[in-house]
Order: structure tokens, then sequence, then C-alpha cells
């Protein structure tokens, strides 16, 4: 007899079937795992590695036929084994172009390394403010648990397994109680070699009533070579605490040809608040994901993201959102531009627990299509179980109005200008929650140069 | 949060837990004992033959069940819908019950059937106050009861303006090259599991066609019956509006008390040309089951429309109440240029029912319009699901789509879900998607009570305000039994 109170539907194994270039391509990586482990003097870390492997070669890589992979097709990156080699070297000349031209503690990461030589002196940081590169954390077998700090969910995602299982590297980033770092912390992540996979897992914490920062820039250094491609995969991890603040802006300028993935798992304690940025522009496939959990009362968070796509790009944001507790507010904002042939996809959830009443949750994704053939692939979510909430969310698609041309046409405004004026002013909104003004110039210049270059 | 207001709330969720106990009596919930004909339990080739022959079908008809129950056999059992429930045994259904009386003989003429209309069965319709023999009454109906179709009223007077209104079964054999010209176009039998299962051991289901130019004078509808214990009921229903026709369909159903799982999987299959337009509206009221949702109807169901020429339209509107699980997506493939799809839809959850339900709708040709307005409410420790689709396919120049999913709240321990999914792919599109969720605020009762309306009044205006954009979409008698059906699960409750 069928009952409903069981629910063990779902834990039957599948025997999965791979296709050939699938099986070459995840053969590769797991060789790229048992290279690492064979130089690695911490048992605990190549344990960590060999049994991401293992989940790896079970699952492989998601296909179109999974839910969350309908709209991010991997075929081409399949094809393309990347490499995992010993960084080359790049001097300041060659990175002097991606610095911001604002203040800032900088921190370079090349192929996924972390580069002394490059970064700023990190022993004369205000005190209490604390970064490492987590290679050198490793070397110390008992502080494995420190950058590692296992995230479950970690496991659930396809590239935060792969991830894993090439762990080696990233920062270790950690501000203590009631510091306020107020000098923004600058880490830009280098793709430097063709064919090389950038794997870089962070840690970041606050701690009580800490305030931060971060600003991440993804750049290629060959990107005037149309051909060059990286692969570059993240995961950090960001702890904030009670009464912490957390401000983030993540820019992903890429090469064409590159692929971008970056799994950021948040958790929020009470009474912080997070503002996160994501503006991408780069790239071949790119996917960016934050998983938040606000696990406090009164927390607020803002995520928000400003897409640009042009040729051929696909381009996916996401979030998952998750009220866990009392009176939590959440804003978010998604806006694509789409042009050629580009895919754009935005896929949030927002989950209100039993216990998280007085939710305010708020998401908006809009989208502009430039052209016939762009693509624009939208799935704004809402699972709620608690009932004193207010939570919506809102979708547009569509093209520029035509009225709105002509008014500016009207005041002697050529046509593609007016274009570009509408198009930029609707792509930087997103901007507005950047409460410093030089970080949203940096980053407005970096969205407007592309729109218009 | 303090202890006055905890207490407070608990009292407030206790009186609602009271109201919605009242309501536990489903007043459809009878059985009728009729002498029935009713098939072992169990599904395979031979059972697939023998209700084919108990039909009486032609060759091409008992073809289509094979392919689509080798077909089934293939597929796996979907558990994507957000509803937990165990695989089900399909082998522990009966695929074929029916009334002995009218089971007898031939039973293809409609003489035959209108006389030999069990008694029983007979009573249970006028219970359930389904005029299948009041001649004045200005609908005409379609009666099934279990797996076939006990009567059809109004035939002839339809017959007249060329309007073929019968059962499936019959148009199989009076109307064959019509339903083969459509059976299955919309629904293909390897559209999903449960259309396999259908197109397998369709039972039976309406026929209805309306000829170029002509309205239908009065509504057509059709009432689902299922009585026998441990049986499915998969009726396969096909509307078809010529050119520049108009129809508009009620489909109503119910189902007696019992403590096993009942089988429902129908599938829809409607067809618009050039200029026509159709409303198809449905109230389903499905046994839900008991407190928690025990023996309640599984209401697994395909409804798909395609605008085939066109300026054509189709409407679906409809009222969920009943049933333990509904997953179900009446959907439209607006193909034709300027055609129009619509979708409206209330559902209500309580106890444990869940509901996963909304709709799709595919944009291909130029000018294509479609409005989805969905309202959920979920009590109890319900689960209400909206999922929906929008598509917009390259070539749908100037497509234009409005979503609305608002969702209410009423107690603690019920979810609210939305999950639209929407791809567009031609710049000219204009896409609008919006949802809320919210409950009854505290300040609009007291806004309310503060004029001099009672709580319960209060309550009753808010959720038909809530739900009223729907409502008014539906034909009169339908809006009205809706309205009752959600005023017995509601009034009284405050979120």
């Amino acid at each position: 007899m069928t009952t409903l109170s069981s629910s063990t539907w779902g834990n039957k194994p599948l025997a999965k079937k791979f296709a050939p270039v699938v099986k070459a391509a995840m053969e590769h990586y797991a060789q790229l795992t048992d290279d690492l482990n064979k130089i690695t003097e911490n048992p605990g870390l190549a344990s960590l590695r060999e049994t991401a492997k293992q989940q790896f070669l079970l699952q492989g890589f998601p296909t179109r036929r999974d839910e969350d992979w309908g709209y991010t097709k991997l075929t081409d990156f399949i094809q393309k084994p990347f490499r995992l080699e010993a960084g080359i070297h790049v001097t300041h000349n060659d990175i002097e172009a991606y610095l911001p031209d604002y203040p800032a503690v900088r921190i370079v990461m090349v192929d996924g390394w972390f580069s002394e030589s490059l970064s700023d002196d990190l022993s004369g940081l205000p005190k209490g403010v604390t970064i490492e590169s987590v290679c050198d954390v490793l070397e110390t077998p008992e502080l494995t648990d420190r950058v590692t700090h296992q995230e479950k969910q970690i496991e659930d995602e396809p590239f935060g397994v792969l991830n894993t299982m090439l762990l080696n590297d990233g920062y270790y980033l950690q501000v203590s109680r009631n510091v306020s770092m107020e000098m923004p912390i600058f880490v830009l992540h280098v793709q430097a070699q063709d064919h090389q996979v950038s794997n870089v897992r962070n840690r970041v914490l606050l701690e009580e009533n800490a305030e931060l920062t971060l600003v991440e820039s993804f750049v290629s250094l060959n990107a005037s070579e149309s051909e060059f491609s990286g692969f570059t995969n993240v995961v950090t991890e960001i702890e904030v605490g009670q009464a912490a603040r957390c401000k983030q802006v993540v820019l992903q300028a890429l090469a064409p040809r590159s692929y971008y993935f970056n799994n950021q798992f948040i958790e929020q304690a009470e009474n912080s608040v997070l503002n996160t940025l994501y503006a991408g522009i780069g790239g071949q496939t790119s996917r960016h994901q934050n998983h938040l959990k606000m696990n406090g009362k009164n927390i607020e968070s803002s995520q928000n993201s400003a897409c640009y796509a042009e040729d051929s790009q696909i381009m996916d944001s996401r979030t998952y959102t998750e009220h866990n507790e009392f009176n939590g507010v959440s804003r978010q904002l998604h806006k694509y531009v789409l042009s050629g042939q580009a895919v754009g996809v935005f896929d949030g959830m927002i989950k209100v627990a039993q216990a998280a009443q007085k939710t305010d949750g708020q998401m908006d994704n809009k989208n502009l299509l430039l052209s016939d053939s762009a693509q624009m692939d939208t799935k704004p979510k809402l699972e709620i179980y608690a009932d004193d909430v207010k939570c919506s969310h809102g979708s547009a698609t569509g093209q520029i109005n035509r009225d709105q041309i002509f008014y500016l046409q009207a005041r002697g405004i050529r046509k593609p200008q007016a274009i570009r004026m509408i198009t930029e002013a609707f792509l930087l909104e997103p901007l507005e929650t950047v409460s410093q003004p030089a970080i949203r110039d940096w980053l407005a210049g970096a969205l407007s140069q592309k729109l218009n270059g | 949060m303090s202890e006055v207001q905890n207490n407070a709330e608990l009292t407030q969720y206790q009186e609602i837990n009271d109201l919605l106990s009242k309501n536990k009596h489903y007043k459809e919930g009878f059985v009728t004992t009729a002498n029935v004909e009713t098939f072992e339990k169990g599904l395979n080739e031979t059972v697939v033959r023998a209700i084919s022959a108990k039909k009486n079908e032609p060759q091409w008809m008992l073809d289509f069940r094979l392919k689509a129950f080798e077909h089934w056999k293939s597929l796996e059992e979907p558990h994507w819908a957000k509803a937990v429930y165990e695989p089900l045994d399909y082998q522990d259904y009966s695929y074929y019950s029916a009334p002995e009386c009218s089971a007898c003989g031939d039973a293809c003429g409609t003489e035959a059937q209108q006389e030999g209309i069990d008694p029983e069965v007979a009573k249970a319709f006028a219970a359930l106050g389904v005029p299948i023999e009041d001649e004045n009454s200005n609908v005409a109906v379609d009666a099934i009861f279990d797996s076939i179709s006990v009567s059809t009223t109004k035939r002839e007077e339809l017959a007249k303006l060329g309007i073929i209104f019968c059962s499936f079964s019959e148009a199989v054999q009076d109307y064959p090259e019509l339903v083969q010209k459509y059976l299955g176009t919309v629904v293909p039998y390897h559209d999903n599991y449960f259309a396999a299962l259908n197109s397998a051991v369709a039972s039976d289901g309406t026929f209805v066609y309306i000829p170029e130019g002509v309205r239908s004078p009065i509504d057509l509808s059709t009432y689902f019956r299922i009585n026998e214990a441990k049986t499915g009921q998969f009726e396969r229903t096909i509307l078809i509006a010529d050119k520049g026709s108009y129809v508009s369909y009620l489909e109503g159903c119910s189902a007696p008390v019992r403590d096993t799982y009942q089988l429902h999987a129908a599938v829809v299959e409607v067809i618009v040309h050039e200029d026509a337009e159709v409303k198809y509206s449905t109230v389903q009221n499905w046994y839900p089951g008991d407190e928690d949702c025990e023996g309640g109807i599984l209401n697994f169901v395909t409804k798909r429309g395609i605008c085939e020429g066109k300026n054509s339209k189709l409407s679906w509107t409809q009222a969920e109440t009943g049933s333990a699980i509904t997953w179900k997506y009446p959907s439209c493939v607006l193909k034709g240029d300027n055609s129009i799809g619509e979708f409206y839809s209330v559902a209500l959850t309580n106890r444990r029912q869940q509901a996963d339900t909304g709709t799709k709708m595919i944009h291909i040709g130029k000018n294509t319009r479609s409005t989805i307005i969905s309202k959920g409410l979920s009590a109890g420790k319900s689960d209400n699901t909206y999922r929906g689709m929008v598509k917009i396919t390259p070539t749908a120049e100037g497509a234009r789509n409005f979503t609305q999913c608002d969702s209410m709240l009423i107690g603690d321990q019920c979810g609210a879900h939305t999950f639209p999914y929407i791809e567009v792919e031609n710049s000219t599109a204009q896409i609008e998607h919006e949802a809320t969720t919210s409950r009854i605020g505290e300040d609009q009762l007291f806004y309310c009570q503060q004029r001099g309306i009672s709580e319960q009044d209060a309550i009753s205006m808010i959720v038909n305000g809530f739900c009223k954009e729907v409502f008014s979409e539906l034909p009169l008698e339908f809006a009205q039994e809706a309205e009752e059906l959600l005023a017995i699960s509601l009034e009284g409750s405050v979120g």
C-alpha cells in the first residue's frame, strides 16, 4: 500500500553511462588529483581529494538533463581538458593594467597559485587582519580544517567536487572581532597560461562585529590572443559573524574563450549585513553561484548582478538564499544585457524556513535583448514555509522601448548613442548598491568600456 | 517573540484548526452500490487488449494502445514534482470498471445507454447535482462513471447545429476518421509517463467537435465520478473547435471516501482552429483523503491545447480544491499568428494535500499573447506549488506574456512555492513575471473590523478579493460552486 509519509524515494544508486569524450575528461581530471596527491605530505588533504575524486568518477559532469544544468551547456568545456602545471613567471608590468585606481591591499593569484612577489607585503596588515596562502596553511596538516571547513553543500555542486579534487591554493582571510578593515582588499585572479586550470579555494572569516570590503577581479593576461582559453574554478566559503558587515564585489572579465565557475558558500550570523555584487563580462561559459544561508535573526543581505554577454557567450548567475530565522531582509537585483547569440541564465531561489517569520525577501531579474538571436532563460523561484512573510519576485525581458530612443533623438542625440546610453543606464543600476564611490566608478568603467568597445 | 504574542497566535491557529476540522466532511464522499463489472487488478498486455475488446474498438485504436503500453514500460515514474509519495504499484489497480446495466449488450447506442442507466448510478448523479436527465437544463452533460460514459444529454439538439458531443468510446465507433486525425496530435502517447499510461488504458472521456462558424449555444460539460475502490480512471478528452467556432466547456469531478489511493490520469487534447475560441473550465474536487490525505485521489493530468490557426484563443480556468496530490499543467501551444492563450487558476490545499500545478505557454506564432494568473492558497500542513513555463521561440515575433502568481499562506505549517521557467529567444518579446507571497494582514483585518465588518466577513472578503480575477473567468454556476468550495474551507481563518 502506498503512503505519503515515507520519503525513501530518491536514494537509489544510478549506474551512469558516459560518452567516451566525457569519460576521457573525467579520467584526465582524476589523473590530476593523483598527480597532486603524489607530492603532498599532508595525508588529510590527500584523502579529502581522493574522496572527492571517487564521487566525481561516479557522477561525472552534469548534462543538460540535470535540472540545474539545462541551460548551461558544457559540451565545449568537456572537449578540452585543462592542464595543471606550476605557475609561470608573471611580472608586475604584466598585471599593471588590471590593478585598481584606488588604494587597496593587493593579493595576486596566478593560475590559481598565490603569488607572494606580486602581492602586497601581508605582514604589514592592520592588527586583527590575517591573510595567508591556503597552500602555506596546508603545509601544517593539523590546520587542514581551517581552510577546508566542510560545508556539506560543496559536494552537491559538480564543480565544487572538482574544486576539492584539485584543492591546492587560494587565500585565507580573517578579520578579528571588532576590527574594521577600512581599506578594501583587492584580489586579482590571473589566468596566465593557455589551457590551464586555475583552481582556487578561499575561506573568508569575519568575526563578531568585523567589517570587510573585498574586491575580486578575474582576468586573462593574454586576452589579445583570440584562442586563449583558461579554466577558473573557485570555491569560496564566507562566514559573516554576528553583527559583522561584509561587502564584496566580483568582476569577471576573462578572455572570450575562457571558462569560469565560482561557487560561494556564505553563512550569515545574527544582525550581520552582506552585500555582494557580481559583474560578468567575460568568458565563453561562466557561472557564478551564491549559496547563502541567513542563519540568525535580523540579517540583511543584498545580492546583485550586472551581466553583459555578446557573441556566443553563455552567462549564468545563480543565487540560492535561505532565510532560516526571524526578521531577515534580502534584496536582489539581477540585470542582463544580451547581444549576438549570447545566452543569459538566471536562476534564483528564496527559501523561507518555518522559523523565519517576518521575512522580507525580494528578487528582481530584468533582461534586455539587443539581438534577435540572443536568448534569456530565467527561473526566479520561491519556496516558502512561513506565513508571516513578504516575499516577491519579478522578472521582465524585452527590448529597448522605442519611445525612449525617440525622446533622446528629439533632444539631438544620435540613435546609436541613444541606444548606448539607455543600455548603459540599464546595466549599471545594480552598481548603486556598492557604497564606496571609488569601487563603483572602477566597476562602472569596466562595464561601460565593454559595452562601448 | 513574546509569550503573550505566542499565546495569541496559538489561539488564533486553534480557531483555524477547529474550523478546518469542521470541514472534514466531504459531502461528495458517498459510495454507490451498483452492479459493476470490474477487471481483476493488474496491468499487462492482456488487460490492454481486454479493455479494447470490451469497448469493441477497431484495430487502429488497439494498435495505439499497445504502442503506448510498450513505451510506458520503458519509462520511469516521474518524481520531480514538489510532492512526496511512494512509487505507485500499478499492478494493484483495476483498469476497467463499469456499471453492468449499461455495459451489457453493445452499449454504443445512445438510446440503450439512456434507458440503461442503473438507477443507483442515476441517483448518484442526482445527488451530485448533475442534470443527466433534466431536459430543461442549460448545459449539455456527459456523465462518466468509472470507466464508461453513462449518459450524454442534449445530443440531438446539438447535432442539429452539427456539433458532435459524445463519449470518447462512441466517437471511436462513430467518427473514427476524426478521432484518428486528432488523437495524440497534441499530447503524443510518448509525451510523459502518465500520458503514456493513459494512452494504453484510456477508459472513457468526452469527444467534442464544433463545426466551422458555429457558436455552441449552451455550455458543454463532463462530470467524472470515480466510484469503485482501487480503480484508476483514465479519461481521454478531445475537443476540436473548427474555424470561427466558439465553445465553453466545463468539467467537474468527485469520488467517494476510500482508504486507499485512487489513481486519476487523464489526458485532454484541445485543438483550436483559425478564429475559434475555446473556454475550458474545471472545478476539481476529487476526494482529498482523510486528515493525513491517506486514500485521496492522485490526480496526474496532462492537459494541452494547441492554437492551430490565426487569431485563435484558448482559455483554461481551473479551481483546484481536491485530490491528495495534484500534478497538472494545462498548457497552450500558440502556433497560429495572433493567437491568445490564457490560464486562470485558483488552487487551494489543506491538511496534507500537495498540489504542483501551473501551465506552459509555448509561443511560436507572431504576435501571440498569453496571460497567466495563478492564485495559490495553502492551509493546514499542505504544500502548494505553482510551476509554469513561458517559452518564446525565435519565430514568435512580438510575443507578449504577463504572469502573476500570488500565494497566500494560512497558518504556519504549510508551504507555498513558485517555480517559474522563462525562456526567451526573441528580442521583440515582452515578458513580465510577478510573484508575491503574503497572508491575510493583521492591518487589513483591523481596517475592516474598524468599519464594523466582522472578522469572518472580512476574511471571506479578502480571500474572495484575492481570487476574484480568476473566479470572474469561470462560467456563472461554476464560479458559484468554486466560491462555495473555498468558503467551506476558509471562512474564519486568519493567517
